[in-house]
């Protein structure tokens, strides 16, 4: 899966971004660059979803691509797919359940929720059979403080706690492969029953350990999803689950920046209030635009000026700003471009 | 009255050999020296006191791994106000545990914590009331696990105004013993040493014409006897290309491999695996094991030998902690001193390592001021190891060149201080090669291994509770060790999931 995923972002990079730029993605660097990026090129899914990749794990996994030629890297860095790695994406794409990610929505809820669950079945399962001496599978001691209060809470009912999330988690596990319900399950730890670590998985399994780690992510991923839309039907597993707020999707300094604008402070004044440069404050509109459907491009640019670029774009089928100012003119200048690409594909009744 | 105690908050209804003596030592306020051998419940030595006394039982112990996974299972077995303070602790939360150190009854440290001066500033506000030093042979440069930090222990226990002392050791030659009470000068320390042999475990050595037939021969052996089984091996490496190995010719056996570069929470899963009986062999470096509280290990294989004797009685000791008859089996194929050999050059400097420092040194003793030496950072510029480092940076303390990471200015001569270093790094290279030497020569002994191996740690030897080694009795067709049978079996994930969540079998399938 790793290989597939690194092919689908070479490809829809268009050879537009640098490898790099597939790092910072994948472990979800949280800069304005990355985040454009990743709406840029439709790959929001994908952003945050191996956090703890190492350089060097990402660099090696590259070089392999190429040694198999499945992908060309060209002199200033770009790469492109093959004619060879193009097939091979094609063949493969459709044995993994890419669209399952949901990475820019859930990567930082999704470690949360997993650990919650988790510990909470550890605790719940042994405590049931009387053991409370057993050690946490986490250390961390929000989750652990997290888990504490919902079981004190629910002390004397977890017979049906128990029973609940059994009956929820068995409903989301049978509509998957019995591959995928078996890797789920197997790193489930609790009463006389220890999870397997990641290495287990990849042998028991034959997976690398970057694909168990994606497919416990991505399976993690469509849990929350299914929550989220059976939530009548999941009274139990919707406690493990934040609810999750606009901001979290663009960085903090960009989220003061929307709250000023939404107070209709204007970009020079939001400018001084924050002293900070006339360009930055417009990079954080161009990440607001990505996520905010009520946002009103119309402020900064006309309809025809809409228009104009949004016809470059299309007929030339290009997101590279250079091109397309050249093609503009001096009418235009990159700002407004970079808000038609932010926008161009949300629904057109949201567009002006 | 101590062993209802002892019972109440350990759930253990008699004392084991040695405990009640030592514990009774200590309350009545005398300093303590343990030798009990590994294994035997040296813990609850202090674990104990620290339940019983008023006050602050400080326990110093060099492995952090250890300190963690007992201060854990103390968590989960009740007793929480317990703390391990080391290096990894977040900054963030040090500050938290600084401020609440009272709240705590038993307060693990890590040596290099002592000369932090706010956590001992904070120390000498709380009443120390028991002193415990653990592994206390790491005091003594003749102990097979020199740590300079602890040479430093009398000064804290002075600073701490004397509190009882408790030190506890595993493997303490009568030499390494002695050491240890001279340097933490308490010459009236009440000995309790008892002998470092389980009578229980059995001793026997296998050799092979090339390294590739050991594995073979592990394979066939817990072909016949599926027990619960720990393997050494001197490289991470080696555990994982063994797990392979093993598996396949071993489909009936779940075999898992444990080294220190795995991530924390995969190490956790093997290690609660094993202790649960879900895995039956682990294939592991030196890294697994120091916190590991299994009591049914039937065989400990040495498929790599470590460098000395001590640590080699110490990872055996991990066999038969509940009494029945336990094996030690090591592999032997010709060079197999080489590895070791060359991870003790390893361990010290070399030459023209400390040299350089000490010229870098001596350059860099007129920029004063901010300059200082950062561990992590002298490391890389000579290409220095954890253990090498310390050890240059306890030698140049020692002679008055630097003091606590700044360059001091009025030393002597550095030519001097630098033979002097040199010929001290020689000598514990010869002594350490001594060692390992002492450990192959045991190896290829002909007489009784169990006396072979102890007589210098002690003047006799038990009698063997079962079988004693492969030259006086022992074979494995008289070998009847006692076993859960296992079954290896895939139950499916529904299945799994059931049990998990402890519901009944009726429910739907
Ligand atoms: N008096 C006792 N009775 C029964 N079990 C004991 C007793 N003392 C210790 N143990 C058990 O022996 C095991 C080893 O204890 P530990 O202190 O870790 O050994 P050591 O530090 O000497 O290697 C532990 O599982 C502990 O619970
Ligand atoms: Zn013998």
């Amino acid at each position: 899966m790793f290989t597939i995923l690194l092919l689908e972002c070479v490809r829809q990079f268009k050879g537009e971004r640098t490898l790099s730029a597939i790092y910072h993605l994948f472990s979800g660097k949280r800069s304005a660059q990355t985040l454009q990026d990743a709406h840029m090129y439709s790959l929001t899914n994908y952003f945050g979803i191996l956090k703890s990749l190492r350089r060097n794990v990402f660099d090696k996994q590259t070089e392999i691509l190429r040694d198999k030629q499945l992908i060309v890297v060209n002199d200033k860095g770009f790469p492109f797919l093959t004619h060879y790695g193009t097939e091979y994406l094609r063949n493969y794409l459709n044995q993994h359940n890419l669209s399952s990610f949901n990475g820019l929505k859930y990567e930082r809820m999704s470690h949360t929720f997993l650990l919650r669950l988790q510990l909470f079945i550890q605790t719940v399962s042994n405590m049931e059979k009387g053991i409370n001496s057993f050690i946490p599978i986490t250390d961390d001691q929000e989750t652990q403080q997290w888990v504490k209060l919902i079981y004190v809470r629910n002390r004397n009912k977890l017979d049906s706690w128990l029973e609940g999330l059994y009956k929820e988690l068995y409903t989301f596990l049978i509509n998957l492969s019995d591959n995928e319900a078996e890797i789920f399950v197997d790193r489930l730890t609790g009463y006389q029953k220890i999870g397997l670590s990641k290495e287990q998985m990849a042998r028991k399994f034959n997976l690398s350990y970057e694909d168990v780690e994606l497919e416990l992510i991505k399976l993690t991923h469509q849990l929350i999803r299914h929550i989220g839309e059976h939530i009548e039907n999941n009274p139990f597993l919707s406690n493990f689950v934040q609810i999750e707020t606009d901001t979290t999707f663009i960085t903090n300094s960009a989220a003061y920046t929307y709250q000023l604008y939404n107070k209709g402070y204007g970009i020079e004044e939001i400018v001084r209030i924050r002293n900070l440069k006339e360009s930055t404050i417009q990079d954080h509109l161009v990440e607001i635009a990505y996520v905010d459907p009520n946002f009103n491009v119309n402020l900064f640019l006309s309809k025809v000026q809409y228009d104009q670029i949004l016809k470059i774009i299309n007929e030339h089928d290009t997101k590279k700003l250079k091109l397309i100012k050249q093609l503009a003119g001096n009418d235009v200048d990159y700002f407004q471009i970079r808000l038609v690409i932010a926008t161009q594909n949300l629904p057109s009744e949201r567009k002006s | 009255m101590l062993e209802q105690q002892l019972e109440t908050f350990f759930g253990h209804t008699n004392f084991r050999q040695g405990q009640k003596e030592i514990i009774t030592d200590i309350l009545s306020g005398k300093d303590v020296l343990g030798i009990l051998p590994t294994g035997s419940g040296k813990s609850i030595c202090y674990q104990l006191p620290a339940r019983i006394l008023e006050g602050t039982t400080l326990v110093i112990s060099p492995l952090i791994s250890l300190m963690i996974d007992q201060v854990k299972q103390l968590i989960a077995s009740g007793f929480k106000e317990v703390i391990a303070i080391n290096s990894f602790l977040a900054n963030s939360d040090r500050k938290q545990v600084f401020h609440d150190l009272s709240k705590y009854k038993l307060i693990y440290a890590s040596p290099e914590m002592l000369q932090n001066n706010v956590f001992m500033e904070k120390l000498k506000k709380l009443t120390v009331s028991l002193f415990v030093i653990d592994e206390a042979h790491c005091i003594s440069q003749w102990g097979h696990e020199f740590r300079p930090d602890y040479l430093k222990l009398n000064e804290t226990i002075n600073y701490l105004n004397h509190p009882p002392v408790l030190a506890l050791s595993a493997t303490a030659t009568p030499e390494v013993q002695e050491d240890i009470v001279h340097q933490l000068d308490c010459p009236l320390m009440t000995r309790h040493i008892y002998s470092m042999d389980r009578d229980n475990i059995a001793f026997i050595v296998e050799r092979f014409d090339h390294f590739n037939q050991k594995l073979e021969y592990a394979a066939n052996l817990l072909k016949r006897f599926p027990v619960p089984t720990m393997i050494y091996f001197s490289s991470r490496n080696w555990t994982e290309q063994a797990v392979d190995i093993l598996s396949k010719k071993l489909p009936n056996l779940r075999i898992a491999f444990y080294h220190g570069g795995m991530d924390q929470t995969d190490r956790m899963l093997v290690q609660q695996q094993f202790m649960n009986d879900q895995l039956d062999v682990i294939c592991c470096t030196s890294a697994f094991g120091m916190g590991i509280n299994k009591t049914n290990i039937r065989l400990v294989i040495h498929f790599h030998l470590p460098t000395q004797m001590e640590s080699f009685i110490q990872e055996v000791g991990r066999a038969g902690r509940d009494g029945e008859s336990s094996v030690s089996v090591v592999l032997v194929a010709p060079n197999d001193n080489q590895l070791p050999k060359r991870l003790i050059e390893t361990e010290l400097p070399t030459e023209a390592q400390s040299k350089n420092v000490i010229s870098f040194i001596t350059e860099h003793i007129h920029i004063q001021n901010n300059f200082r030496l950062v561990d992590t950072e002298m490391m890389k510029l000579f290409h220095l190891s954890e253990t090498q480092w310390r050890f240059l940076k306890y030698q140049l303390e020692k002679h008055g060149m630097i003091k606590e990471g700044r360059i001091l200015t009025d030393f002597h001569n550095p030519h001097h201080i630098e033979s002097h270093i040199t010929t001290l790094i020689k000598n514990r290279m010869q002594y350490k090669q001594e060692k390992l030497g002492a450990l192959f020569e045991w190896v290829a002994g002909e007489s009784c291994r169990r006396k072979n191996l102890f007589l210098s740690f002690q003047t006799d030897v038990n009698k063997p509770k079962y079988m004693c080694c492969d030259h006086c009795d022992f074979t494995f067709n008289q070998w009847n060790p006692t076993f859960n049978t296992i079954k290896n079996e895939n139950i499916g994930w529904k299945k799994q999931l059931k049990q998990l969540f402890l519901q009944g079998i009726n429910n739907e399938e």
